[in-house]
């Protein structure tokens, strides 16, 4: 009928306009909304670009503004004005897009040098994105969002000195231990110390440990030494002689972090760091020796049941002996029981008689690492005290070093293993004061093997990596001293 | 019963639909394709380039096999990179995407290695590696990224910085020496200048930049991230 088919006439027109703008806006909407994902793809990535730039600033220095301004200059870097036609939004500029603060372990707050534990990097961007096809709906822009944190933690370090008698020898006209003390103070210094958030103790030991500055903040602005500090001031005071008992002086230094935290087991707050300085192998070993009392010996422990413990060292040449620990560093050493004899040991005439008391070295220290035995570092025999015969032969004292670095390289392995605490170790070794003495010549394995270096016969990934160092001789320590802080540093950023 | 009227208005038809399929609806078609295309690679490439970045910036080394296998074979796979063959930091030819890792240092003018050397107060590459098809720097329109930089001076085994007779130690020297690395100021210079020295306060600081060159169908993406 002609009328019906004058009506069909322009219906394709019409249907194929209203495709047509149908399909436009489908269209239209998937590349205005593929422009935002890529406006926020970029948006985000420099976001977390900027977070980890101004976090890395910080590791190098604890300076916020200046963070903040290098995060900002990555910021805009990384996301260049007019990227794809988008532009900051009037309300949130990109100049205070970052900020930092100072928060504690649960995320509140913190207040610089007390309650404070990290700095939170947060960066919240936003961006007004021009919108294309959608304009024929009235939408001309939308606005597109990213955000990121990053965080510098905080660090607990605890410095671990030798201060044993080959720390005295000079170099360059300077005793070693001189160098050593001067360099320390200089480390405290160091911009890449947080003094807001950052902790530090020391320790030095010889035969004995001294917990000398118990753990405490830097007491100054960063990058600058306070020389009224408790372990600056502790440090000018750091003497050398005796014996390396190592395996002791970590087990302070772990003791006095524990107890900083509130105990054994209870979770940290920051990020656990020890750094041994040493100069020579370990030759000293605390242990409770009452199951070795020879047979027929009246020597006993002063309480029945009780330990014998003491330090088992070589004094001189000729001489050994166990030493009996004085009060103080019991305390500080958590409460270890002093020598306490029944008043009928031949050592309590003269030290050196303590071979004639005891049969032969425990199987473990005090603190439950292995002396001797093929699950060692060095799987050495246990020095038996026999016959009459003093320890005072060569191979004694090979032996013994042997004994006291396995009992130095379990310490360590135990303080690395602490799954709450993951304490990363640096080491420091400082030639040219132990040549020729082969009861204290350096050991480098066995230091790489208490950092659980790369370079580690058994390094292993899973525990916390640390690095070894080594100083030709103690007047490079300071160099040394400072690549252990760009070292740690160079760790926190990433 | 078909009448002629009905029969000539089926042809019509086929003609309104061959032009506006071949004017409109194809075109159309071939365009969102197009953008869809371009638009879910430039978001890997952003990807790419963030991800290589920050990997770059905590010293991943991708001057050797095993970490440039690591870019072909997952986190670049999609794009399509292409190793480089024998050549490990210089890229190689096939592929349809090229990233170039280049690492700028600042040479502090009180930087004690520096003591008043050459490059004081510079910006210097010290280290720069190609991996995938080097063609496509530069090409398409694409900024040339580092080409500027001579490549005879970069060592071809690790990238770094050497002077000519390759004799003195690379990196350790070379960027307070070797005037032809020098990068001209640019909108990352204030950056670098910007950067926190060392704790003595004298060594300047480094920045990483890779940069990402993809080309396929729909053209040249360029993408770059500074960490």
């Amino acid at each position: 009928m002609p009328t019906i088919k004058r009506r069909n006439k322009g219906f394709a027109v019409i249907m194929t306009t209203l495709a047509l703008f149908a399909t436009m806006l489908v269209a239209g909407l998937g590349f205005d909304v593929a422009t935002l994902y890529l406006i926020r793809s970029k948006l985000q990535g420099a976001a977390d670009t900027a977070a980890l730039a101004a976090v890395r600033t910080l590791t190098v220095n604890g300076n916020m503004p200046a963070a903040q301004t290098v995060g900002t200059e990555f910021l805009t870097a990384n996301f260049p004005a007019g990227y794809w036609g988008a532009r900051a939004l009037a309300s949130m500029p990109v100049a205070s897009a970052l900020s930092i603060s100072l928060i504690q372990n649960n995320g509140s707050a913190g207040t610089a040098g007390t309650t404070a534990t990290a700095k939170l990097v947060t960066v919240n961007v936003g961006v007004s994105a021009p919108l294309y096809f959608l304009r024929i709906l009235g939408q001309n822009q939308a606005n597109v969002y990213a955000s990121a944190q990053a965080k510098r933690e905080g660090l607990l370090i605890m410095l671990v000195l030798d201060g044993s008698g080959s720390m005295g020898n000079l170099i360059d006209g300077t005793p070693a231990c001189t160098w050593a003390m001067n360099d320390a103070q200089s480390f405290l210094g160091y911009s890449q110390f947080d003094p807001d958030i950052d902790r530090i103790g020391l320790v030095t030991f010889s035969g004995n440990t001294y917990t000398v500055a118990p753990i405490a903040n830097f007491q100054s602005p960063a990058g600058t030494v306070n020389t009224s500090s408790t372990v600056y001031t502790a440090l000018s005071g750091f003497g050398c002689g005796g014996n390396t008992n190592t395996a002791d002086a970590l087990q302070s230094a772990y003791t006095a972090m524990q107890t900083f935290y509130g105990g054994a087991g209870v979770s940290p707050n920051r990020a656990n760091v020890v750094i041994l300085m040493t100069d020579g192998a370990p030759n000293g070993i605390t242990a409770n020796f009452a199951p070795q009392i020879k047979s027929g010996s009246s020597c006993g422990p002063a309480t029945s049941g009780g330990q014998l413990s003491g330090l088992i060292a070589r004094e001189t040449p000729t001489e050994w002996g166990i030493l009996s620990i004085a009060p103080a560093t019991s305390a500080a050493m958590g409460g270890l029981p002093l020598i306490a004899d029944n008043g009928h040991c031949q050592m309590d005439s003269n030290i050196a008689n303590f071979y004639l008391d005891f049969t032969q070295m425990p199987g473990a220290d005090i603190w439950g690492d292995a002396i001797s035995g093929g699950s060692t570092y060095l799987p050495t025999a246990s020095l038996l005290f026999s016959g009459d015969t003093p320890l005072n032969q060569p191979a004694d004292e090979q032996q013994f070093r042997d004994l006291s670095s396995n009992v130095a390289d379990g310490a360590a392995t135990r303080l690395r293993t602490d799954s709450v605490l993951r304490i990363t170790i640096y080491t420091i070794a400082v030639a040219g004061n132990s040549a020729g003495n082969i009861y204290d010549v350096l050991d480098p394995t066995l230091l790489e093997r208490m950092a659980n270096a790369t370079s580690s016969p058994i390094y292993n990934p899973s525990q916390p990596v640390g690095a070894y160092f080594y100083a030709q001789d103690a007047s490079y320590l300071g160099a040394e001293f400072a690549a252990v802080a760009s070292e740690i540093s160079a760790r926190l950023s990433k | 019963m078909r009448s002629p009227q009905n029969k000539r208005r089926r042809g019509s038809v086929m003609i309104e639909f061959v032009l506006v399929s071949g004017f409109f609806w194809v075109p159309l078609i071939v365009l969102m394709v197009t953008v869809g295309l371009r638009v879910i690679r430039s978001m890997e490439v952003i990807e790419l380039v963030n991800d290589v970045s920050q990997m770059f910036a905590q010293g991943v080394d991708f001057s050797t096999a095993g970490n440039q296998a690591l870019l072909t074979g997952t986190i670049a796979q999609a794009v399509g990179l292409q190793g480089n063959g024998a050549n490990m930091v210089t890229g190689g030819g096939s592929g349809k995407v090229a990233i170039v890792l280049s690492q700028y240092f600042y040479v502090n003018t009180n930087d004690p290695s520096c003591l008043g050397c050459a490059n004081a107060g510079n910006v210097v590459l010290e280290r720069r590696i190609v991996v995938g098809n080097q063609n496509l720097i530069g090409t398409a329109a694409s900024p040339p990224s580092v080409g500027s930089i001579p490549s005879a001076d970069l060592n071809t085994t690790t990238g770094t910085c050497e002077t000519a007779d390759s004799n003195l130690p690379p990196v350790t020297t070379c960027q307070y020496t070797l005037t032809a690395v020098r990068v001209p100021t640019s909108s990352f210079h204030t950056i670098m200048t910007n950067l926190p020295t060392n704790a003595g306060g004298n060594i300047g600081g480094t920045v990483f930049f890779v940069e990402a060159y993809f080309m396929d169908l729909t053209g040249m993406i360029y993408q770059r991230s500074i960490d």
